[in-house]
């Protein structure tokens, strides 16, 4: 609450208003969460695309196919639970396909070296965070841009993983073990273990999204970073955690996708990044940051999730997959463009002040 | 905002010292590619360099660079490895890459064989021999550009795979088998063993259900299960590539179902599903990747000293390895060079 008022304070400065002021106030009140018409409207075109595939697509509403699809949503949601407040931030993270797989080397690597499970996963995971965070930290102190500093970890950590097994998956006894299979096939009353840590995953980050002050300062820093920073925002360490919270999760997704496979395969995961980023997207997030929610990017997932899978029951060669995602995401940027929203409600508008000149002037008629 | 100033002054000083270290490794590396390169002017095989450039990373791809890196150490002779990954772009880089370094012989995995030719033909033009391996050019080309040409047989690869598969049919499934293949058809030597598998095939009585493109294991894993679970009937998957036979494999057996499935590429991994008792792994054809890199070395070897390759195709023979039979199994498991 303090921190929203010296927002608004900071807003109303002569630095933020070097900006537009539109954004400044926006990043101020947080008046871009909401965005619940846009979750309304995927939500819809989700059930409509579930409505027509469960009539076409042969045993598409089946328990054992949308179990699957949930399952298969798993490696992005992950992932897309973190990117969600990356972009929020204005930020991007193109190096998560590479850290999954480097994560799955790494987890299959150590398992390989003798160490016990819980140690091998800690690590996994630790070092995610670790290189996540130091991404960040070379965004926000030497200020280049996340896309650039990702990009080169997109590249270093590909390498790192083919570097690491000479492109040889590596299939150590213990990444079948109980725990591994568990977590890759196992269920718990009929619903995927790692169903469960995905729900259990977005219930955190919708927390953090909507409850904290982390959560806020994220919006601010998306929203205005001037602003934010005026009103006494550690920019800085918000980015640093960013990066941090996708290095980890990316391990996270790498480290299931490894327990599914029973290897850790370095040439897996290759557009992993595109395809977070664009359930994302779809999911109502603005690439220009300062507004997305967790409940988008959930549907999100769950729309490119069940639109891949469609495809693929009814035959499609998983190339039109491509096609398909890649207009998919046009038409969700479409959408959300805010030109073209203007456009639209400028359209309206004039329709109706047309209509109600029109109905002034019959009546004027009438009456003379 | 001063801490801040300093973490990056002492970020900045570390990473300008770090290029400095980088660049004078680089310049000891010039020095000794200065070295060999003068070596190989001298005559002989000995002191030369010979690029390798390689179409992508994975299993089969080590094992050729480690019996090829194996022959050149024997022989004294420099290994450039390069590995474009599939990528049209890079694999054109690499080859003005490898002519600006002068390299005396270049051994070549085509991506393509109607893409890469220019590849082939600038480094023709060039002056530099070239044995090719794996895939090579247009077969009206081949022996115009390149010395010789090693490769697995794939045909008898795609036959071997899909005889066993034929076999299972008729011993196993009473009428019409109902058959998936997820297949790596993007790539011209997929293409021939699934043109070979298919011809098998017609010993049996089956109907194609499902025929898809699927390249990493990641993809082929949701790719195979959309598949089982609109095909609820589906009796068997027939696959032409590594990462589809490992991706097979984790599907089936996380969704539990019972199909079978015919396999192509040989790995420790594929090893362990054959001897996994009840798994859905058959049989996997095995392709000879050390055997195909010592072949090629000792050619571009052979070129470099002046000799005539005795022939021009090079055919590696694979072998098939079924869980009928786990002695072989284990003994490929007890010889892979996988570490």
């Amino acid at each position: 609450m303090q921190v929203d008022e010296r927002l608004k304070a900071a807003s109303e400065t002569s630095v933020a208003r070097t900006v537009p002021r539109r954004y400044a106030v926006s990043a101020a009140l947080n008046l871009a969460r909401p965005g619940r018409a846009d979750q309304l409207g995927l939500g819809l075109a989700l059930v409509f695309l579930v409505a027509v595939y469960a009539q076409i697509a042969p045993n598409f509403w089946t328990l054992s196919n949308l179990t699957t699809v949930l399952q298969q949503s798993v490696y992005v949601g992950v992932i897309a639970v973190g990117m969600t407040l990356v972009i929020i931030a204005g930020e991007i993270d193109v190096s998560v396909g590479s850290a999954a797989a480097f994560a799955g080397v790494v987890v299959a690597l150590l398992l390989d070296s003798g160490l016990a499970w819980p140690l091998a996963l800690a690590a996994t995971i630790l070092l995610g965070a670790t290189i996540g965070a130091f991404a960040g930290v070379i965004r926000a102190v030497f200020l280049i841009p996340s896309f650039i500093v990702t990009l080169s970890l997109f590249s270093a950590l590909r390498g790192m993983a083919l570097l690491l097994t000479d492109a040889i998956p590596q299939a150590p006894t213990e990444l079948r073990n109980s725990f591994f299979t568990f977590v890759g096939s196992g269920k718990i009353v009929e619903l995927p273990v790692s169903v469960i840590l995905l729900v259990a995953l977005f219930a955190v980050f919708w927390f953090i999204s909507t409850s904290t002050r982390f959560g806020t300062h994220v919006y601010a820093v998306g929203g205005n970073v001037n602003a934010a920073r005026l009103a006494g925002i550690r920019v800085t360490r918000v980015r640093v955690t960013l990066f941090a919270l996708t290095g980890g999760l990316a391990a996270v997704s790498g480290i299931v996708l490894a327990a599914v496979l029973g290897a850790g395969d370095p040439n897996v995961t290759q557009g992993l990044e595109f395809e977070v980023i664009a359930a994302v997207i779809v999911g109502g997030t603005s690439l220009y940051g300062g507004r997305g929610t967790m409940a988008g990017t959930m549907l999100g997932v769950l729309f490119i999730a069940v639109l891949g899978n469609g495809l693929v029951l009814l035959g499609i060669d998983p190339f039109a997959n491509f096609v398909v995602r890649g207009l998919v995401v046009l038409v969700a940027v479409l959408v959300m463009s805010s030109t073209i929203r203007d456009r639209i409600r400028d359209r309206v508008r004039r329709l109706q002040h047309r209509e109600q000149g029109a109905q002034r002037l019959s009546s004027t008629e009438e009456e003379t | 905002m001063n801490s801040s100033a300093g973490i990056r002054h002492t970020l900045g000083a570390a990473s300008v010292l770090m290029l400095v270290v980088l660049a004078a490794c680089g310049d000891d590396d010039a020095a000794e590619d200065d070295a060999a390169e003068s070596a190989g002017e001298a005559g002989g095989a000995e002191g030369s360099t010979v690029a390798i450039i390689a179409p992508f990373a994975n299993p089969f791809q080590t094992d050729i660079r480690r019996g090829a890196e194996m022959v050149a150490e024997e022989n004294g002779v420099e290994v450039i490895y390069l590995n474009y990954d599939a990528d049209s772009e890079q694999e054109f880089s690499y080859v003005q890459d490898v002519i600006n370094r002068d390299v005396d012989a270049v051994i070549y995995g085509a991506n393509d064989a109607e893409v890469s030719l220019a590849g082939f033909r600038q480094i023709e033009s060039a002056g530099i021999p070239i044995v090719c391996f794996d895939t090579c050019v247009v077969e009206e080309e081949q022996e115009n550009l390149t010395e010789a040409f090693v490769t697995s047989d794939n045909t008898q690869l795609g036959t071997m795979a899909g005889d066993g598969a034929a076999d299972w049919v008729n011993e196993n499934v009473d009428g019409t088998a109902q058959l998936a293949f997820v297949t790596c058809n993007t790539q011209s030597v997929c293409r021939v063993r699934w043109d070979a598998q298919v011809e098998a095939l017609d010993a049996a009585d089956y109907e194609v259900v499902a025929d898809q493109v699927a390249v990493e294991s990641d993809r082929v894993l949701t790719t195979t299960e959309g598949i089982l679970q609109a095909n609820p009937d589906l009796d068997l998957i027939v696959t032409n590539g590594l990462p589809q036979t490992e991706g097979g494999v984790a599907a089936i057996n996380r969704l539990n179902r019972d199909v079978v499935l015919f396999g192509m590429d040989m790995t420790s991994r594929i090893a362990q599903d054959l001897l996994e008792p009840d798994g859905p792994l058959q049989a996997a054809v095995g392709q000879d990747g050390p055997a195909i890199g010592q072949t090629m070395m000792e050619l571009a070897i052979q070129v470099l000293e002046g000799e005539e390759p005795e022939q021009f195709l090079y055919e590696i023979p694979g072998t098939l390895y079924t869980r009928d039979d786990p002695d072989a199994v284990r003994e490929f498991l007890e010889t892979t060079s996988e570490e």
